[in-house]
């Protein structure tokens, strides 16, 4: 048991460090797509925690609808096509908006044409790869192996005492 | 022969060796470097939601498997390191000699002894692997845990640890010396990695092959369901070269130990 705590607290304190000192790396590069009018394109996204800048430029008069989705959202959307969302931000020609993400992981972008116009869309996604809720995640994984050491460790001392 | 694999596992997953190779394969595949952030798209008639899960188990894997395969300099040290321990180390030591005055036969003495090594390094990395990908996003537990792309990752895997497995083995049993055996084999290893890049039983060769036939690949989307368009007939190509290599090397290694090699 002390072991098994030991190993725990080594990955809880490997992946600490690796998100601390390493940090995260993403590019989100979108070769665009032809956005028809009254149309929605969906594309799901490994996000990070935090604040994450979207980018995106199409053609003058443009005007449409992002909506990020979680993963009940998501498969809500491919069994019903209807589109409960999470965020919803209006998109104009081109610009930057910014949202907030609590927890770090997959999300679908659902962008729907709501101009009457047939239009070429771009975008892009960035972020501060500032991972707190992973690095907090890897420190609960070295918490409970530490607890699982000490108990170990009780357990051991317990053993002993009943044995003398 | 599961005595020996007994002896074989309680020595190598004894405290800090076990400790060791979790630590480095924690380090090495434990991190988010994400080269194509987006991978699902749903456009033009809805997805699945099976698809949609699988697309979700490739992405992770693609993102694990590139991680292992960018740093195979650590599965070259953990094979150098294990194999010395296994055979040369207790060749120094008059382990061997000990082990050889029981009635055990050779044979049994040498397969377990690979086996042992081969499955501690394979099954770390694998579950360090599967674990991280749940760690990725732990709402997708139940996709990331069961996707068939674990398959493509133990793959690449095996094909490596194999390699590394074969070639450790046969400096260790020639050599017969613990320091001579941990070096030459890393600098072999490495050395071979670095320098033979266009070969085909290179590793960086066959490991970037593979990881781009499964993970790459084209799909088309019919009724809602993804099909990947995987070439099994090049991944077979692929993995043919350092297979046969690596069991050519086990092969002569395993003869010279059950016929020729003296324990002195």
């Amino acid at each position: 048991m002390k072991r098994i705590g030991f190993i725990i607290f080594l990955i809880g304190l490997t992946l600490f460090l690796n998100f601390e000192m390493r940090g995260v790396w993403s590019a989100n590069p979108s070769p665009g797509f032809p956005s028809e009018k009254g149309s929605i394109y969906a594309e799901t996204h490994y996000l990070f925690f935090g604040e994450n800048k979207f980018y995106y430029s199409a053609e003058e008069g443009y005007k449409g609808e992002l909506f990020i989705l979680n993963r009940e959202q998501t498969e809500d959307l491919l069994r019903t096509e209807k589109i409960s969302y999470m965020k919803k931000i209006d998109l104009k020609d081109e610009g930057m908006v910014k949202f907030n993400i609590k927890k770090t992981g997959f999300y679908t972008f659902v962008i729907k044409n709501t101009s009457g116009k047939d239009s070429d869309f771009e975008y892009s996604v960035m972020n501060e790869g500032d991972v707190k809720d992973c690095i907090r995640r890897s420190l609960y994984i070295a918490v409970l192996g530490i607890i699982i050491m000490f108990t170990g460790f009780m357990r051991d001392k317990r053993g002993r005492v009943g044995e003398r | 022969m599961r005595e020996i694999m007994k002896w074989e596992l309680k020595n190598l997953l004894k405290f800090p060796i076990l400790e060791i190779i979790i630590v480095f394969a924690v380090f090495q595949i434990g991190f988010i470097r994400i080269i194509f952030g987006s991978f699902c798209t749903i456009q033009n008639g809805m997805l699945t939601i099976s698809s949609f899960h699988s697309q979700i188990g490739q992405f992770v894997y693609r993102t694990v498997t590139d991680n292992f395969v960018n740093s195979r300099t650590i599965i070259y040290l953990l094979a150098s390191l294990l194999f010395t321990i296994s055979f040369a180390y207790e060749l120094d030591t008059n382990l061997t000699k000990i082990y050889m005055s029981y009635p055990v036969k050779r044979r049994d003495y040498f397969v377990s002894k690979f086996a042992g090594c081969f499955a501690v390094i394979f099954l770390t990395f694998l579950f360090v692997g599967i674990g991280f990908a749940v760690f990725m996003d732990l709402d997708y537990i139940t996709v990331t845990a069961l996707s068939p792309f674990i398959l493509a990752y133990a793959l690449t895997l095996a094909v490596l640890i194999l390699f590394a497995s074969s070639v450790a083995t046969a400096i260790a049993v020639f050599s017969k010396n613990t320091s001579l055996s941990f070096i030459g084999s890393f600098f072999v290893l490495h050395t071979f990695d670095s320098m033979a890049a266009k070969i085909k039983i290179a590793p960086s060769s066959f490991l970037r092959e593979i990881w781009e036939i499964f993970f790459t690949g084209t799909t088309s989307v019919k009724n809602g369901e993804i099909i990947y368009h995987i070439p099994y007939l090049d991944a077979l190509k692929t993995i043919y070269f350092p297979v046969i290599a690596s069991i050519t090397l086990f092969l002569i290694s395993f003869i010279y130990y059950t016929r020729y090699f003296e324990v002195k």
